[in-house]
């Protein structure tokens, strides 16, 4: 188990996640719909801290029997799913940044031949 | 034979020296032709040059690649209304009586995709191995997965019908490259001619490609191809 230490720390650091990225949102330096994923982050170590169970249930699910590499595997994952979601919007953006560019440019070339 | 109307797209980058030389050459043996240079920005005479012929030019940032440049050719075509469209290289190494001899072919037979090919003739052109084996397998993967053979599939002279132009324009999440149109033209079974085209060695500026970004060019083209084909089997 857990010690009430550690999870007072993990309820700390899940409401801390939460308070940044609430205040992010305000400040509008983040998208609300981007922040959707880091405010799951934070209600999840919140959940780790009231039912600590959960870090032990995976590490026997994945097989792994020292359970702290439980808790990397799941962060490993979690960051890689982020990272790959970051990936797929700044391909997005590429995209639209191509169309206006390709738009602009012609917009140009009509202004210049008047 | 009633008057086609035709626009020739030369995507340059520094080639300040035989832009001229390059757009005369090909007003002299096209009658009736429009010229579109599509300029990444040069940090040379280019863009002076071409204006001073009178000529039309889009400026496009070149770190969206050839790509870009070309499809903003595909789309000034389109709104523009031309029946078909000449993409050829802007360093003078086509030469255009061979590109006259391309478009009178797709003119002709009503190709959709007409194609320059160095490879089905004695050609000057001697890429490095390393190009020359990806172009093989390129045509290989192609063979297989379109059921198209096409000898040189990442030539720089292409010619594109009103009709490849239109799909191209609907579909909206294409992105322009030799070997994705080729990929793009045979999934739609339109179709698809090789003609000779000679490529001379290249005498100013310097070519796009060199050892390192021939392994990546290889690498998106496969992936351009093998993305295409799981479009393919959901339809």
């Amino acid at each position: 188990m857990l010690s009430i230490h550690s999870r007072f720390i993990a309820l700390l650091i899940g409401l801390i996640i939460i308070f940044i990225i609430l205040l992010f949102v305000r400040k509008k330096s983040l998208e609300p719909m981007y922040s959707f994923i880091w405010i799951l982050i934070g209600f999840f170590f919140i959940l780790v801290s009231f039912f600590p169970n959960i870090v032990y249930l995976v590490s026997i699910v994945l097989g792994i029997e020292f359970s702290p590499i439980g808790v990397l595997v799941i962060s490993i994952f979690g960051l890689g799913s982020i990272i790959l979601h970051i990936s797929t919007i700044i391909t997005k953006h590429q995209r639209k940044i191509k169309e206006f560019e390709k738009k602009i440019a012609l917009l140009e070339n009509e202004k210049s031949n008047k | 034979m009633n008057e086609k109307k035709i626009l020739i797209v030369i995507p340059t980058y520094n080639e300040g020296l035989i832009i001229e030389k390059v757009i005369s050459e090909i007003k002299i043996i096209f009658e009736k032709v429009d010229i579109l240079v599509i300029d990444a920005y040069s940090s040379d005479e280019t863009y002076n040059q071409v204006k001073k012929n009178g000529v039309n030019i889009i400026q496009i940032d070149k770190i969206f690649g050839i790509g870009l440049a070309i499809e903003t050719g595909i789309f000034f075509a389109n709104k523009n209304d031309y029946d078909f469209l000449v993409r050829i290289d802007g360093d003078g190494q086509h030469s255009p009586s061979d590109v006259k001899n391309l478009l009178d072919l797709a003119i002709n037979k009503k190709n959709d995709l007409t194609i320059g090919s160095r490879f089905l003739d004695k050609s000057e052109y001697h890429p490095n191995y390393l190009r020359l084996y990806s172009i093989k397998l390129l045509r290989k993967l192609i063979e297989i997965f379109y059921k198209t053979n096409v000898t040189d599939c990442t030539s720089g002279c292409q010619i594109l019908s009103k009709k490849l132009i239109k799909e191209l324009i609907r579909n909206k999440g294409f992105e322009y490259s030799e070997v994705g149109i080729i990929c793009f033209t045979s999934k739609l079974n339109m179709s698809i001619q090789e003609n000779f085209v000679n490529m001379k060695e290249r005498k100013t500026g310097a070519s796009s490609f060199n050892l390192t970004n021939s392994f990546t060019y290889m690498f998106k083209n496969i992936l351009i191809l093998l993305s295409s084909i799981t479009i393919n089997f959901k339809k």
